[in-house]
């Protein structure tokens, strides 16, 4: 790159600017990276008040030609677009509703080209007082134009940080994106023109299958054990995962006959793996994710699991592995938030907030038996 | 962001009498001479815009003076007497307020809501429209209205609820929010049975949020701080209002300034209304530092200034919001508190609490830790609160 500026390739959208403005536009020094001043869009209004409704039904039609515009010049930079990826929260109004309405508006701009949406769900013990009803209509809106939805969630982020003493937003961002990152970035065993594609294929072959789980295991300090050991462990936690949570001790199961009932089924599975030595790791990862009991029937044997690698160091990581999977565990979230969300709307609480912006209990129906029908999907697995 | 903000009738221009200088000493701009001038900075630059203006239009030096910088505060006054009104015009203040926003008028309402709301409301009403129409042309962004009164006078109570419509009418979207002062059981004015309830009435229909302020709870506060009892005499709402003006700053701290959890008044309209006309907040302050008062205490730490300013003392409504239903609440700290500490000091003190809170409320409070602004002085506190809806609050139709 020489002593080029580098300028992140990405568009900046808010309905106030207090987050905006603490971010990094400008900077001098060689080699360093800043977002583009040019690429802000902030519909300033104050927030959305927690409220899906505000961003889309005002801040989305408002701002949606000029953020459409700020697109097309940015895709006009590029040779080849991969993908689009937006990045939000469901818990809010702003990151919920007006990313809603952009991601259907790219969606009608640009209708060959993969768009992948990645929410973080709120707490699930509380948060924002609107946020499942948030969540459904975000779901609702989304699932029908992306290609595919990553879903984060900020309990289990919290609850895997938890043995780090202190942490804020940042720690937990930094997690999201280095999981990302992981899944985006090129492997050395697999280039296409493509892209991103060819890899994403195989992960929503379904179209009524479009959530993915990241789940990340990395080790950062050298031990005496040698490498194919340590990605061995790896590997093996991240087959944990998979299992049934509700079940205790599953871990604990020798068997493999027994213990395959216990797992999740998944529509399939991707490892990446970066580090040293983690061209090595092909058996191993076919040991845990190869097995055809993870896997409903009718998918494709071929497209079942797949497993990338790269030798150089990720992050700060020596070894680093990401399974980005579409599977049944999402089913808890989903019936968490209906569950919570139905609770709010029997009662008809909150509700005359989304009234008041024309957003009304039809749509409110139609949105939830949305997402009822994702949650039943994935449950019928 | 601009945040609007109404002092209505005699009680409402008192606390505003304190909460200026208290604003302008969190900008930083009120700096007496012996002070070491402290560079002005980027986060206050940035917020200023929200509680002041600049006459004529130029961007802000970075002087750290009001009056050179030439800011005018975005504030109404309005009063049916000219006394306290006249106050802000001779003190030392007086720059700071354009003499196009404060609005007097002779004879007062005599505790009467009916000559508030009907006499005065109806003939000042073109008057009071332009004063919102040009209040709002110099805001690029309104973000909400801040209107403090009495609920037990006759202007506080009666003009400041026939403004409320003037406000739905005029600006539908922008929220209201309503900060009201109840006497109490020290009751002090006859006739304030009936101001309440008449002004209860408007405020359930049109304010977005209103917040509910009790003077005996609030002097029951400032007692146990050990406020010197001189003050008390001649000055009787000294402390209480300065507690106000507090609970006002902290209020609107997180739509002001940036926080790792943003917090708009829209987000608190929001979360703490889940039902059309039930939108009555109680608050709670913790801790408190009074000028001049003589009992200091030592800080307490993070963990138990959580679980503090829950408790029934620290309430600025006299009710003890753990034996009550709750909507929900809002925990907002101005601390450098990490996330993960505040989330388990509220799960390890709330556990026991929270199953009260009404089911479909979904989830059990808002949490939004703010960064402390430091900057000046004596104002920088370490600072919880919380907002909690409490279901018990009876509306009187
Ligand atoms: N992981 C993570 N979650 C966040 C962060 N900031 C907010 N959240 C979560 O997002 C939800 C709140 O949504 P926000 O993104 O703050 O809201 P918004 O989209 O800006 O919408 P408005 O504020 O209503 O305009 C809550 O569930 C938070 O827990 C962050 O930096 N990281
Ligand atoms: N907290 C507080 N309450 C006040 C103050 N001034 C008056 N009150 C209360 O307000 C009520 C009287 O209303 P007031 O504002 O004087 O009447 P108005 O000017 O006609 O609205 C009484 O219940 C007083 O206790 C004040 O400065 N602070
Ligand atoms: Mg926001």
């Amino acid at each position: 790159m020489g002593n080029k500026h580098l300028r992140a390739r990405s568009i900046l959208v808010d309905t106030e600017d207090k987050v905006i403005s603490r971010l990094k536009f400008l900077d001098s020094e060689p080699n360093a990276w800043s977002f583009s001043a040019e690429n802000v869009v902030i519909n300033n209004r104050g927030g959305c008040g927690n409220n899906w409704a505000v961003g889309y039904t005002e801040c989305g039609p408002e701002s949606c030609v000029n953020i459409l515009e700020k697109i097309r010049k940015e895709t006009e930079k590029c040779d080849n677009i991969m993908y689009f990826l937006t990045l939000g929260s469901t818990g809010g109004g702003t990151g919920s509703g007006f990313s809603s309405y952009i991601i259907e508006a790219i969606r009608s701009e640009y209708s060959h080209k993969v768009l992948m949406a990645s929410f973080v769900l709120p707490y699930s013990d509380g948060d924002v007082n609107t946020q499942n009803l948030n969540t459904i209509f975000t779901l609702s809106k989304c699932y029908s134009v992306c290609d595919a939805i990553v879903l984060f969630n900020n309990s289990s982020i919290h609850k895997q940080l938890n043995s780090c003493k202190k942490f804020g937003y940042f720690d937990m961002n930094r997690f999201i994106s280095e999981q990302l990152s992981c899944f985006l970035q090129p492997f050395s065993n697999f280039s296409s023109i493509s892209g991103v594609y060819d890899i994403l294929m195989p992960l929503i072959s379904h179209p009524q299958y479009k959530l993915l789980a990241l789940m990340a295991n990395s080790s950062e300090c050298h031990t005496k054990f040698n490498a194919i050991s340590k990605w061995e462990t790896l590997i093996r936690n991240l087959n944990f995962k998979l299992r049934k949570l509700d079940l205790p001790n599953v871990s604990r199961i020798r068997d493999t006959r027994l213990s395959n009932q216990y797992l999740e089924k998944c529509i399939a599975n991707l490892l990446v793996c970066r580090g040293a030595d983690s061209i090595l790791t092909e058996s191993v990862a076919k040991k845990h994710f190869g097995s055809s009991d993870y896997y409903p029937l009718w998918t494709p044997k071929s497209e079942r699991f797949s497993h990338l690698y790269h030798n150089r160091k990720f992050c700060d990581y020596n070894e680093y592995a990401l399974l980005v999977s579409n599977n049944r565990l999402i089913c808890k979230d989903l019936n968490n938030i209906l569950e919570r969300g139905w609770c709010s709307y029997v009662h008809n609480a909150y509700i005359h907030h989304y009234k008041k912006y024309s957003f009304e209990q039809e749509d409110m129906i139609n949105a939830f038996s949305k997402v009822e029908n994702i949650l039943k999907c994935y449950s019928s697995l | 962001m601009c945040l609007s903000c109404f002092l209505v009738g005699q009680c409402g221009n008192q606390i505003g009498s304190v909460l200026w200088p208290l604003i302008l000493k969190e900008y930083g701009l009120l700096q007496q001479e012996s002070d070491k001038k402290q560079p002005f900075k980027k986060v206050q630059e940035d917020a200023i815009h929200s509680f002041f203006y600049q006459v004529p239009e130029k961007t802000i030096s970075c002087s750290l003076d009001f009056k050179k910088s030439n800011l005018k505060a975005r504030a109404l006054l309005i009063d049916m007497e000219e006394s306290v009104v006249q106050r802000f015009q001779t003190g030392p203040l007086r720059d700071l307020f354009d003499n196009a926003c404060s609005l007097t008028n002779y004879p007062g309402s005599g505790n009467n809501w009916a000559v508030g709301y009907f006499t005065h409301g109806g003939e000042q009403k073109s008057i009071i429209k332009e004063m919102l129409r040009s209040a709002a042309e110099k805001c690029d962004r309104l973000h909400c209205f801040l209107q403090v009164f009495s609920l037990g006078g006759g202007t506080g109570s009666g003009l400041g609820s026939a403004i409320l419509p003037l406000l739905e009418e005029q600006f539908p979207k922008v929220d209201r929010v309503a900060v009201c002062v109840h006497p109490g059981v020290n009751n002090d004015v006859v006739t304030s049975p009936y101001n309440i309830a008449f002004s209860m009435k408007k405020l359930v229909e049109y304010a977005s949020c209103v917040f509910p302020l009790d003077n005996k709870a609030i002097l029951d506060i400032c007692d146990r701080l050990g406020a010197p009892a001189e003050l008390k005499t001649w000055s009787p709402y000294k402390n209480i209002n300065s507690v106000i003006a507090k609970m006002l700053l902290a209020l609107t701290s997180g739509a002001r300034f940036p926080g790792t959890l943003n917090l708009d008044i829209s987000d608190i309209a929001t979360n703490m209304v889940p039902f059309y006309r039930l939108n009555f907040l109680s608050s709670s302050l913790f801790p408190i530092k009074l000028p001049k008062a003589n009992g200091f205490r030592i800080m307490n730490r993070e963990s138990e200034q959580i679980f503090r300013v829950c408790a029934k003392e620290n309430q600025l409504l006299r009710i003890d919001p753990m034996k009550g239903r709750l909507f929900g609440a809002t925990l907002l700290s101005r601390s450098k508190a990490p996330l993960s500490d505040l989330r388990q000091n509220i799960e390890r003190y709330f556990c026991s609490i929270l199953f009260l809170l009404i089911l479909y409320s979904a989830l059990r409070f808002s949490l939004s830790p703010h960064t402390v602004i430091r900057t000046h002085g004596p104002y920088t506190w370490p600072h919880c609160k919380v907002f909690a809806n409490i279901g018990s609050v009876s509306i009187i139709h």
